[in-house]
């Protein structure tokens, strides 16, 4: 554990549904997910809905589902997360931005929330400030949270993970809905946190948005880290390596908005091997096997019908 | 058709200041209209007005000239909100959201890209996008005639989202739906209107171009 704050190891979580009465599916969601957040650093992870991004926040604070295992191992600071750690850390070394602006208690005004109950002077004066750094107002704080709108809601969110002073910082899709400056603000927020030696880990699908503030940017498909790059490798197609990787980047309205046929498998037909087989333009029959990590010249991933292209040049 | 929002003002009962001011908006079939303001402008608020779920202090929503409450049980003026996860019951499963709609073609649920076994899961049981295709797809039933979608791919991602919008482009010209696009994404209205209006341009009674008239 080389002075990682975070590090994700192999992650599998499953979920135990009922079919028609007694019948019982697992559900593997999540297989070999790993990925590293470093003190200062600020790594985002990005992936298409469904693939599993929340569920890696919530495995990291412990607040799975009741009907979800996972295995694999999370260390925080080299220390392996129990459920007894995660209790410990969750809401004051490391916090996490929900993604749903329903996490809100409907019932409990926001500045409340904000503060979490407390009254006292030194609460108050704090949350007054953090608010206000985002632009909601005193009046603000007297307010119910369906009588905010999405944007502002959403700043309520961020404004409650940013009351304590945390170590790792998990920020689940903190930017839908908020207009281009806001949302940078908040990401520029984040940044100064990894400044200030706070690790940041930003899960979102917005890759535009994470490649103007993230150190690095690890891909997720269908519950797999298909790839990790600097952020300056996404400058250029060329400079990725996974056909996904490839064709989120084409997918972008600057970049042709050439969209993929085709949807992330469901887990309960997941292929075996790449799961992005069924859609790739280079898949052939070995993808269906097991597919090793690679060093790549910008990060590392999950595909050997690259290497062998660049190896036919 | 013409769906025309005349000198809407608006304010919530909670005493706030009005946030609508005067506001009005022409949308013809087949037209993408986008509509951008910075968060707390009242995007959504308006798109709940031309959608008939809040009714105006002031002014009104014409259809064809005709009043939108005049017609019918089935609102021709559909709206797709900007959190599916709160846009549908959680206890019904999403074969019953489906069916909620107005008869809602099995062309639109495949290319939409649904699964047929999406159909029997509870929504906490699906990711974001996969809900929000089910709550476009509810809401370009047969009557449908303008669609007034509310930042529905913010919670997307990329090849997600041009596939959902390559899909209602052919969709709605085929049928010539008129659209209202609320977006924050400078790229995105760029790539799917055909034009944009600016809300803080619009509101305060210095109409824009259609309300002058």
């Amino acid at each position: 554990m080389d002075g990682h704050l975070l590090e994700v190891k192999n992650l599998s979580i499953s979920f135990t549904q009922y079919e028609r009465g007694m019948r019982r599916t697992n559900l593997r969601t999540i297989r070999d997910l790993s990925v590293t957040v470093d003190p200062g650093e600020m790594v985002a992870v990005i992936g298409s809905s469904g693939s599993g991004k929340s569920l890696l926040a919530h495995a990291v604070m412990g607040i799975l589902p009741y009907n979800a295992s996972f295995t694999g191992e999370i260390f925080f600071q080299g220390e392996r997360l129990t459920a007894r750690r995660q209790r410990e850390l969750r809401g004051r070394e490391m916090v996490l931005v929900p993604q749903s602006v329903s996490y809100l208690d409907p019932l409990m005004k926001v500045g409340e929330q904000v503060r979490k109950g407390r009254r006292d002077p030194a609460s108050r004066e704090k949350s007054r400030q953090v608010l206000e750094s985002y632009g909601l107002g005193a009046e603000m704080e007297e307010l119910y949270p369906f009588q905010l709108s999405g944007g502002m809601t959403r700043r309520v969110l961020i404004s409650t993970a940013v009351m304590e002073e945390p170590k790792l910082v998990i920020a689940d899709e903190p930017t839908p809905g908020l207009h281009l400056e806001a949302a940078r603000r908040v990401l520029g927020h984040f940044r100064e946190m990894a400044q200030g030696g706070a690790g940041v880990l930003l899960i979102t699908h917005d890759l535009e948005l994470a490649l103007e503030v993230a150190d690095r940017v690890a891909v997720l498909y269908a519950g797999m880290t298909v790839e990790e790059a600097d952020s300056g490798a996404f400058q250029r197609e060329e400079t990725l390596s996974h056909p996904y990787t490839r064709a989120l980047w084409r997918a972008m309205p600057e970049h042709g908005f050439e969209s993929v046929p085709g949807v992330q498998p469901y887990v309960k037909d997941m292929p075996a091997g790449c799961p992005y087989r069924p859609r790739c333009p280079l898949a052939g029959p070995e993808c269906g096997g097991e597919i090793p990590l690679r060093r790549t010249e910008r990060g590392w991933v999950r595909c050997i019908r690259r290497r062998e292209e660049e190896e036919e040049k | 058709m013409i769906l025309e929002a005349r000198d809407i003002s608006f304010r919530y009962d909670n005493g706030n200041r009005r946030i609508l001011n005067r506001v009005s908006l022409r949308l013809e079939s087949g037209e993408r209209v986008g509509l951008s303001a910075p968060s707390g402008f009242g995007k959504t608020t308006f798109c709940k007005i031309l959608a008939g779920y809040e009714r105006p202090e002031s002014g009104q929503v014409l259809l064809d000239h005709r009043p939108l409450e005049e017609y019918g049980a089935y609102c021709p003026v559909q709206m797709v909100w900007q959190h599916p996860e709160l846009s549908v019951n959680p206890r019904r499963k999403m074969g019953t959201v489906l069916a909620e709609g107005d008869r809602i073609p099995e062309r639109i649920v495949r290319g939409l890209g649904i699964e047929k076994d999406w159909e029997n899961r509870y929504p906490g049981e699906l990711s974001g996008g996969e809900l929000q295709r089910f709550c476009i797809a509810r809401a370009l039933g047969e009557r449908t005639r303008f669609l007034l979608a509310d930042e529905i791919s913010t919670m997307l991602d990329l090849i997600t989202q041009s596939q959902i919008w390559n899909f209602l482009l052919e969709e709605t010209r085929r049928r010539n739906i008129g659209m209202l696009v609320v977006s924050h994404g400078e790229s995105l209205l760029n790539r799917v209107c055909t034009r944009t209006e600016y809300l803080e341009k619009i509101n305060g009674g210095e109409a824009g171009t259609d309300g002058r008239r």
